[in-house]
């Protein structure tokens, strides 16, 4: 009857604790108003690129695209490489800035916490954790959206070689091959989430060392 | 298992912010394994700075600090975050999180330390009854009073069961009763063994323990040891 008691009051008590104590919030808030700006910027870059990125697909496997000048390919496909480059360097540049703002917003909470012990890869774990949580959110938010219009504007796309070439062939074929390869859909989050790590990681890592 | 009787040393410390401004000349103080003390000085004096050359929080000019015998100078500055766990701080303005509740504020040293929640969980809510905040565990700082947000920050310097507590002004911003009982929190847990250093410049507080007294002056320091 005691063990039982015991056992009872035991419950009671751990019931008590968790009831007291429930998950506890993250240490640097991430929740701030630049990382819901963030949030927005980079999921309209990552738009772009995964509509740029599926467009330049598109084309290049319409039989038609290969019938264009040398000339004309090597210019679109350097274009194309320039753009794509362009958005991951904003993105890098972006990342880095608002690495700054965060630790500018959130300097009061990093003093304390490197003042009762916190050693600096504790912190730079924490801000990274913000940074790719937006990385992966915004390149999944943008190719799901770069998915959809792909899809809507599909039809154009595979006719703009007629169109370019002025061939009177304007009948609308809905060829849904391209989407049999979803890999860009899926490598966009990946890329986004990288670019956002890495930028945060070096950042941060520059900034704390003269903490 | 090795003794130290002298936890801190400070041997001829000189401290400067600017060529203009120098705030220690050669001091050297010894800061005994469970003693007790105080630190005052007028406004400017240097019991802040003081306090943060005692926790490796500020590198000094010239001269050496030894934590249980080891230089500071010698230990690289990514590696004293060791040296800061064994040091609590209690500040003036209390410096809770607002974003975290009193529990978590708490709670926030063993985090850091990476320490499963599931064993320090029962220690932290013992700890805020023990300090008389178990009625506010959920409260955000912002809705507690001056005295209970003071409370809650000698519980957080507390549960990791520093070596030292260094307590900055920690009656500044409190009223008359809230002063008494943390200082008594001060000296229970000075009985279990914790050296405690107060900066403060409250005459009342200064009469109400009979503990050693390192007054600053014109950058040097006197050291009362009252008996």
């Amino acid at each position: 009857m005691n063990l039982l008691n015991k056992v009872l009051n035991q419950s009671e008590e751990k019931k008590r604790i968790k009831q007291l104590a429930p998950k506890p919030a993250n240490i640097i808030s991430h929740d701030a108003f630049y990382n819901r700006y963030l949030l927005i910027m980079i999921t309209l870059l990552c738009y772009l690129k995964s509509i740029l990125l599926s467009s330049f697909l598109i084309l290049m496997k319409n039989p038609e695209f290969s019938q264009l000048s040398m000339s004309l390919i090597q210019i679109s496909l350097i274009s194309w490489c320039f753009l794509i480059l362009l958005i991951l360097i904003i993105i890098a540049y972006i990342i880095t800035y608002g690495t700054h703002t965060s630790i500018m917003y959130n300097r009061n909470t990093i003093n304390l916490l490197m003042l009762i012990g916190a050693s600096n890869n504790f912190i730079i774990k924490r801000v990274i954790f913000s940074f790719a949580k937006i990385g992966i959110l915004a390149g999944l938010m943008g190719s799901l959206l770069g998915f959809l219009t792909i899809l809507t504007m599909y039809p154009f796309l595979s006719q703009i070689n007629s169109l370019i070439n002025d061939i009177s062939n304007n009948v609308m074929v809905y060829d849904v091959s391209i989407f049999d390869d979803f890999t860009i859909f899926f490598a966009i989050p990946l890329f986004s989430f990288f670019i956002c790590v890495v930028s945060s990681y070096f950042t941060i890592k520059k900034i704390i060392k003269n903490y | 298992m090795k003794i130290y009787n002298s936890l801190i040393k400070l041997e001829n410390v000189y401290h400067r912010y600017s060529i203009t401004r120098d705030i220690f000349n050669d001091i050297s103080i010894d800061i005994n394994e469970g003693g007790f003390y105080f630190i005052t000085g007028s406004s400017g004096s240097g019991k802040t700075t003081l306090l943060k050359l005692i926790s490796s929080s500020l590198k000094p000019s010239k001269g050496n600090i030894l934590f249980l015998g080891q230089k500071m100078n010698d230990i690289q500055k990514k590696d004293l975050y060791k040296i800061k766990r064994q040091i609590g701080f209690v500040f003036q303005d209390f410096r809770l999180l607002p974003h975290l509740t009193t529990y978590e504020n708490v709670a926030l040293p063993l985090r850091i330390q990476n320490k499963n929640e599931k064993d320090y969980k029962k220690d932290v809510v013992e700890l805020l009854s023990w300090v008389n905040l178990e009625h506010c565990i959920h409260s955000y700082p912002n809705y507690l009073s001056g005295g209970e947000q003071q409370r809650a920050a000698i519980a957080r310097a507390v549960i990791s069961s520093p070596k030292i507590i260094l307590a900055d002004e920690p009656t500044g911003n409190v009223d008359q009763t809230n002063s008494s009982k943390i200082l008594t929190l001060f000296q229970e847990m000075n009985k279990l063994g914790t050296t405690i250093i107060i900066a403060t410049h409250d005459e009342k507080l200064l009469s109400e323990i009979n503990a050693p007294i390192i007054e600053i002056i014109d950058q040097k320091i006197n050291i009362n040891n009252r008996k």
